[in-house]
């Protein structure tokens, strides 16, 4: 049949499997609409089967993400050229007011929905971090980011949640919760 | 006490992200300050908790999957990349030029910012990082390549500027673009001169039907016609850009399918593995890009009819819940044809999909036909439905014999493939070799059933043939790589074992071939005995040796796709590889499009880059090159060594053009560098007889030599020559027997070589081939053993009427566990000789055993996990990565640093649990 390696095909089906429905997250949160996102994604795996074997496949993760990525900016630049540069849009978030007391449910909630009110990169490159586990390095190249930067974001993102989480709920009380 | 710095670098800390001594730094600071180590507290709590919002989010939100038509254009991709890189004259036939020069330019392109990949070592994440953002980011640039497909799937969202885009790419290809449409006219008019009744009874209809189906078929031609090379169909409704060759082309296409001709239909019915039918599956028809043409359901007894086809080429798909959907075709159904098409569905999830490819009409899919002839029936079924789509005659022939085989006797005990005469279902090993590549050509796998124990009691015997090849561990390697668990029948433990270089010493008598064993504890089950058996082959000296200094020119155009053409040399060129040593060089020089210099002059002691370079090897683009054959011989004489073979090495299919066009001031130039003492082989994949006047004369005038090469034994001995002729097999037909003593001895385990198992009676037969052992080379293998007193459970076997076994002779009483036979022949050959090597236990416990033995061990248990064994006893990664640090040894080459590292993979991305 002439396919140099059936086990391409093996590999590609695991490795669509296995990031379809992250990828298709991702992709999400940049366009704000799934049927995009859906393009996006199905373009990224069809450039992943164009793709000489051999060379991606030791960063296949990173790789889908920073493909996916460029590829979701442009779908999204084509529909709303005056977008600018930047058109990563988060999900419409909540406008519920924080409780008064959290319960630990209700931080988890809170810290979601503080997370959703971040600065765009901010958010992403938490997304990738805490959601996706990629580690700094592989997060710069998805996103085009140095490395310090990326660091620099998580670190800035962790404090504003934690300085947001500690004006609702005073570190007395949160001490009283602490687990580990 | 904090400042925003530090505070950074807790993060960081936190998460892992810091170097050695940036970390030493964040903990002496917290060594020696409380606020600090508060400080990491708060943030930690922090982090924990926006780990677990974001977790709680991803629950919280719905998973989203691709829809049908989405997926469908994946698995259509997946399922056939490299087919239409061939360029088939079909695809040829559908589709315009442009889209298809740009994106083989742009496969090109992408193939060049890869090679950069490979010359920095993929190793380090840093330059993983830098080669990401490369070979993403070529999708950003605007005006370099844009893939043409990338232009038509899209322009009926961007409109027609992206359309001008492709224009202008191909003005800049057009000089590409002249031979391939030569190449393409030309086996446009060997398609018309092939016989068909479509096109016969066509001359009968001319004219008007002509005509009258040309405008119906223009309609659906569009949407048929975008399956361009290598990349993603476009959506039906893009109009082709016109051009006059498309046309006359396109037209002998409506030339066959032509509506006045009866309509064919499809029977058949569909069942599971068991043969149970399955009611209510759904039917479907489908054209080649994936609409669905017709669709139905099976009956009660599994059975369904599609009728009122027209003629053309489909796929069949079925599709349950609960099982995964399997697609039979493409078939090609002619005008009045009834095809029967038989499914098989196994169990498992329905977005998986299972491709079987019809070779012939009343080809079945079923694993259901093959279950019944047994287990390994199936194995060599497998092999059958691989060696089909090779066609290479040969294969067939022998594919059709073993068909004809009658019912499968249980035969030595073992995973073995016997016909029912008890010969080998394998004629030569070699062709064996060949149809492996060929097995990973299908979708799946070639089953492995593992070997079992066997009671000594019941076959004191074991008999195996020592050829080994590793192409299944630099696939395992990418699965790792990838964070995904290989599939099991793609583990294969002797070749995971043997793809690691021992410390065996070499024969110091008149043998070629020396004999070890070690005995200790078997790691994962320490009531069991590991017996470790290498053959160490003849070096030799290494100052009798020239060097060698090659430069492989390799054509991977894809035409040179099938596997007898560029698998089979890659297999070849990995086998060279291993015998390279330091004072060798080898580059690789690519061609097919473009030319590229994927592996520059690398001494043959840095074998694990040369192997990565190797499996970059993969075929596609045209067949046109530019400086080709000038970048190799460049190479060459850049390392030039004044006392060793200095070699340029053409692999090619025949039709190539290196970048001369004028062959006189080819022959000119290969004469000249001839001159200056670098040579021309030239070698000839997959021509058989077919005599290149061309390829002979280059070789001829290039003070070298050429050879055509059909199959692997052919290629080794062709590329060992290439070696200056010293470093010729030491001996050949090596065969391996273990006699197991049961007073010592309860049971024991082959691991691994499921596919080398021999009948015993095979062990004396001279006729029986089997593997080569070239010189240096060593071979590995285990056995897993139950000495006698240890409780094994193993199938009752009834008592024997006529005999009483168990009667040892005196030799049992020995204390010997084994004795190890061996057989092989000389290289020129002749009768076998024969070498005996008896094997006591000295009863080491694990950790006395040699570094050799632990690591070997462990990389054989890493195998085992990965199977999901039955008998992969108490082991666990982190048990394994202790080993395998602790054994490494000298590692010259780093393979075992590496291996190291995809055990660690394996654990992070959680494999080791239970599946």
């Amino acid at each position: 049949m002439g396919t140099p390696s059936g086990a391409d095909s093996e590999w590609l089906r695991a490795v669509l499997e296995q990031y379809e429905s992250r990828l298709i997250r991702y992709a999400r949160r940049i366009t704000g609409d799934l049927e995009l996102a859906r393009d996006a994604v199905q373009d990224t795996f069809l450039r992943l089967c164009a793709e000489p074997g051999g060379k991606v496949d030791d960063y296949v993760g990173p790789w889908l993400f920073r493909v996916c990525r460029s590829r979701a900016l442009d779908l999204v630049k084509a529909k709303r050229p005056d977008e600018g540069e930047d058109g990563l849009l988060g999900l419409p978030s909540q406008e519920d007011p924080p409780p008064a007391v959290l319960e630990h449910k209700e931080q988890l909630r809170e810290v979601m929905r503080l997370v959703d009110h971040l600065p765009p990169h901010q958010q992403e490159v938490i997304r990738l971090k805490f959601q996706h586990g990629f580690s700094y390095k592989e997060i710069s190249a998805i996103t085009g980011l140095s490395i310090g930067n990326v660091g620099f974001l998580i670190h800035v993102g962790i404090k504003t949640v934690k300085r947001e989480i500690e004006s609702i709920a005073p570190p007395k009380e949160r001490a009283l919760r602490r687990i580990k | 006490m904090s400042n925003e710095f530090e505070e950074y670098k807790f993060t960081a800390y936190l998460l892992g992200e810091l170097d050695e001594d940036e970390r030493r730094e964040v903990e002496e600071i917290l060594a020696t300050s409380p606020s600090a180590r508060r400080q990491l507290d708060e943030i930690r709590e922090t982090a924990g908790l926006l780990q677990e919002g974001m977790q709680a989010e991803l629950l919280s939100e719905p998973e989203e999957r691709l829809d049908e038509g989405r997926r469908a254009r994946i698995d259509r991709a997946i399922a056939s990349p490299a087919a239409k890189r061939a360029a088939l004259p079909w695809s040829l036939l559908l589709t315009s030029w442009r889209p298809v020069l740009a994106a083989a330019a742009s496969l090109v392109v992408l193939a060049s910012l890869s090679y950069w990949v490979i010359n920095e070592g993929i190793g380090t994440e840093k330059e993983a990082v830098k080669t990401v953002e490369q070979t993403a980011s070529e999708q950003d640039r605007p005006n370099v390549v844009p893939p043409a497909r990338e232009a038509l799937d899209y322009s009926d969202k961007a409109g027609a500027s992206k359309q001008t885009g492709v224009k202008r790419d191909s003005g800049a290809l057009a000089e590409v673009a002249a031979p391939k449409k030569e190449k393409a006219a030309e086996e446009h008019a060997k398609l018309r001169e092939q016989p068909s009744r479509p096109a016969q009874r066509m001359d009968e209809a001319k004219g008007q039907a002509l005509n009258k189906t040309r405008q119906e078929l223009e309609a659906r031609v569009p949407a048929e016609a975008h399956e361009l090379s290598a990349v993603a169909p476009v959506p039906p409704g893009v109009p082709l850009p016109a051009a006059a060759p498309t046309e006359r082309l396109s037209m002998s296409l409506q030339d066959r399918a032509v509506t006045s001709l009866p309509p064919a239909s499809v029977t058949g019915e569909v069942k599971d593995v068991t043969g149970g039918v399955i009611p209510g599956a759904v039917v479907k028809l489908k054209s080649p890009t994936g609409d669905v043409r017709q669709q139905t359901a099976t009956n009660d007894n599994g059975a369904f009819t599609l009728s009122g086809v027209p003629t053309g080429q489909y796929f069949v798909q079925a599709e349950m819940p609960g099982f995964k959907t399997a697609i039979l075709g493409p078939i090609q159904l002619a005008g009045g044809e009834n095809r029967r098409a038989e499914m098989s569905l196994s169990v498992g999830d329905v977005a998986e999909t299972v491709t079987v490819t019809a070779a012939a009409p009343t080809m079945t899919t079923s694993s259901a036909s093959v279950a019944s002839t047994g287990v390994r029936g199936r194995n060599e079924a497998r092999r059958q439905i691989a060696r089909e789509p090779a066609s290479a005659p040969r294969e067939q022939d022998t594919a059709r014999k073993n068909a004809a085989a009658g019912p499968v006797v249980v035969g030595p005990v073992g995973g073995g493939i016997v016909d029912g005469a008890g010969r080998d279902q394998r004629d030569k090993l070699d062709r064996s070799r060949l149809s492996k590549d060929a097995e990973f050509n299908t979708e799946s796998y070639a089953q492995i059933v593992e070997n079992p124990f066997v009671a000594v009691s019941q076959d004191p015997l074991s008999t195996f043939s020592i050829d080994v090849d590793t192409a299944s561990y630099s696939n395992l390697r990418r699965f790792l790589n990838s964070n995904l668990r290989p599939p099991a029948d793609a583990v294969r433990i002797e070749e995971m074992l043997n793809y690691f270089q021992y410390e065996y010493a070499p024969p110091a008598g008149r043998d070629p071939i020396a004999v070890h064993a070690e005995v200790a504890q078997a790691f994962w089950k320490p009531e069991h005995r590991l017996v470790r058996i290498g053959l160490k082959a003849r070096e030799i000296p290494a100052a009798s040796r020239p060097a060698v200094n090659l430069v492989f020119l390799v054509d991977i155009s894809g035409s040179m796709a099938p596997p007898q053409k560029l698998p089979l040399l890659r297999e070849a060129l990995r086998l060279l590889a291993e015998r390279l040593e330091e004072k060798d060089s080898v580059a690789l020089v690519t061609y097919a499009g473009n030319s590229q210099l994927v592996l520059p002059p690398t001494s043959g002691a840095d074998k694990a880059t040369i192997l990565r370079a190797l499996d970059s090897l993969i075929s596609g683009g045209s067949t046109n090159g530019g400086g080709g054959i000038k970048m190799a011989y460049e190479q060459a004489l850049h390392s030039f060594d004044k006392k060793g073979i200095n070699r340029v090495v053409l692999a090619t299919d025949g039709d190539f053009n290196v970048g001369m066009t004028n062959q006189g001031d080819l022959v000119r130039y290969v004469e000249e560098q001839a001159k200056k003492g670098v040579f021309l082989t030239v070698l000839g994949f997959g021509i058989g007889n077919y005599k290149d006047s061309m390829l002979e004369t280059l070789a001829d005038k290039g003070d070298g030599n050429y050879a055509y090469i059909d199959d692997l034994n052919e290629a080794r001995r062709v590329l060992v020559e290439q070696m200056g002729g010293t470093l010729l097999p030491v001996a050949k037909d090596v065969k391996l027997q273990v006699e197991f003593n049961p007073a010592e001895v309860a049971a024991y385990r082959l691991l691994g070589y499921e596919n080398r198992v021999l009948a015993h009676q095979d062990f004396a037969d001279d006729t029986k081939d089997a593997g080569e052992i070239g010189a240096g080379h060593a071979v590995t293998a285990l056995y897993e053993v139950v000495p006698v007193g240890v409780p094994v459970s193993l199938p009752d076997v009834e008592p024997l009427k006529y005999q009483t076994p168990g009667r040892k002779s005196a030799s049992a009483a020995n204390r010997e566990m084994l004795t190890l036979k061996i057989r092989y022949k000389d290289p020129a050959g002749g009768a076998s000789k024969r070498m005996e090597v008896p094997v006591a236990d000295d009863r080491r416990v694990f950790d006395q055993a040699s570094d050799d033995f632990r690591f070997a061990a462990a990389v054989a248990s890493f195998g085992m996990m990965l199977r999901d064994s039955r008998h992969m006893g108490a082991t666990s990664l982190e048990g394994i990565l202790e080993i395998v640090r602790g054994s490494k040894g000298p590692d010259r080459n780093g393979l075992r640093e590496e291996f190291v590292r995809l055990v660690e993979k394996a654990r992070e991305s959680g494999i080791g649990q239970k599946r």
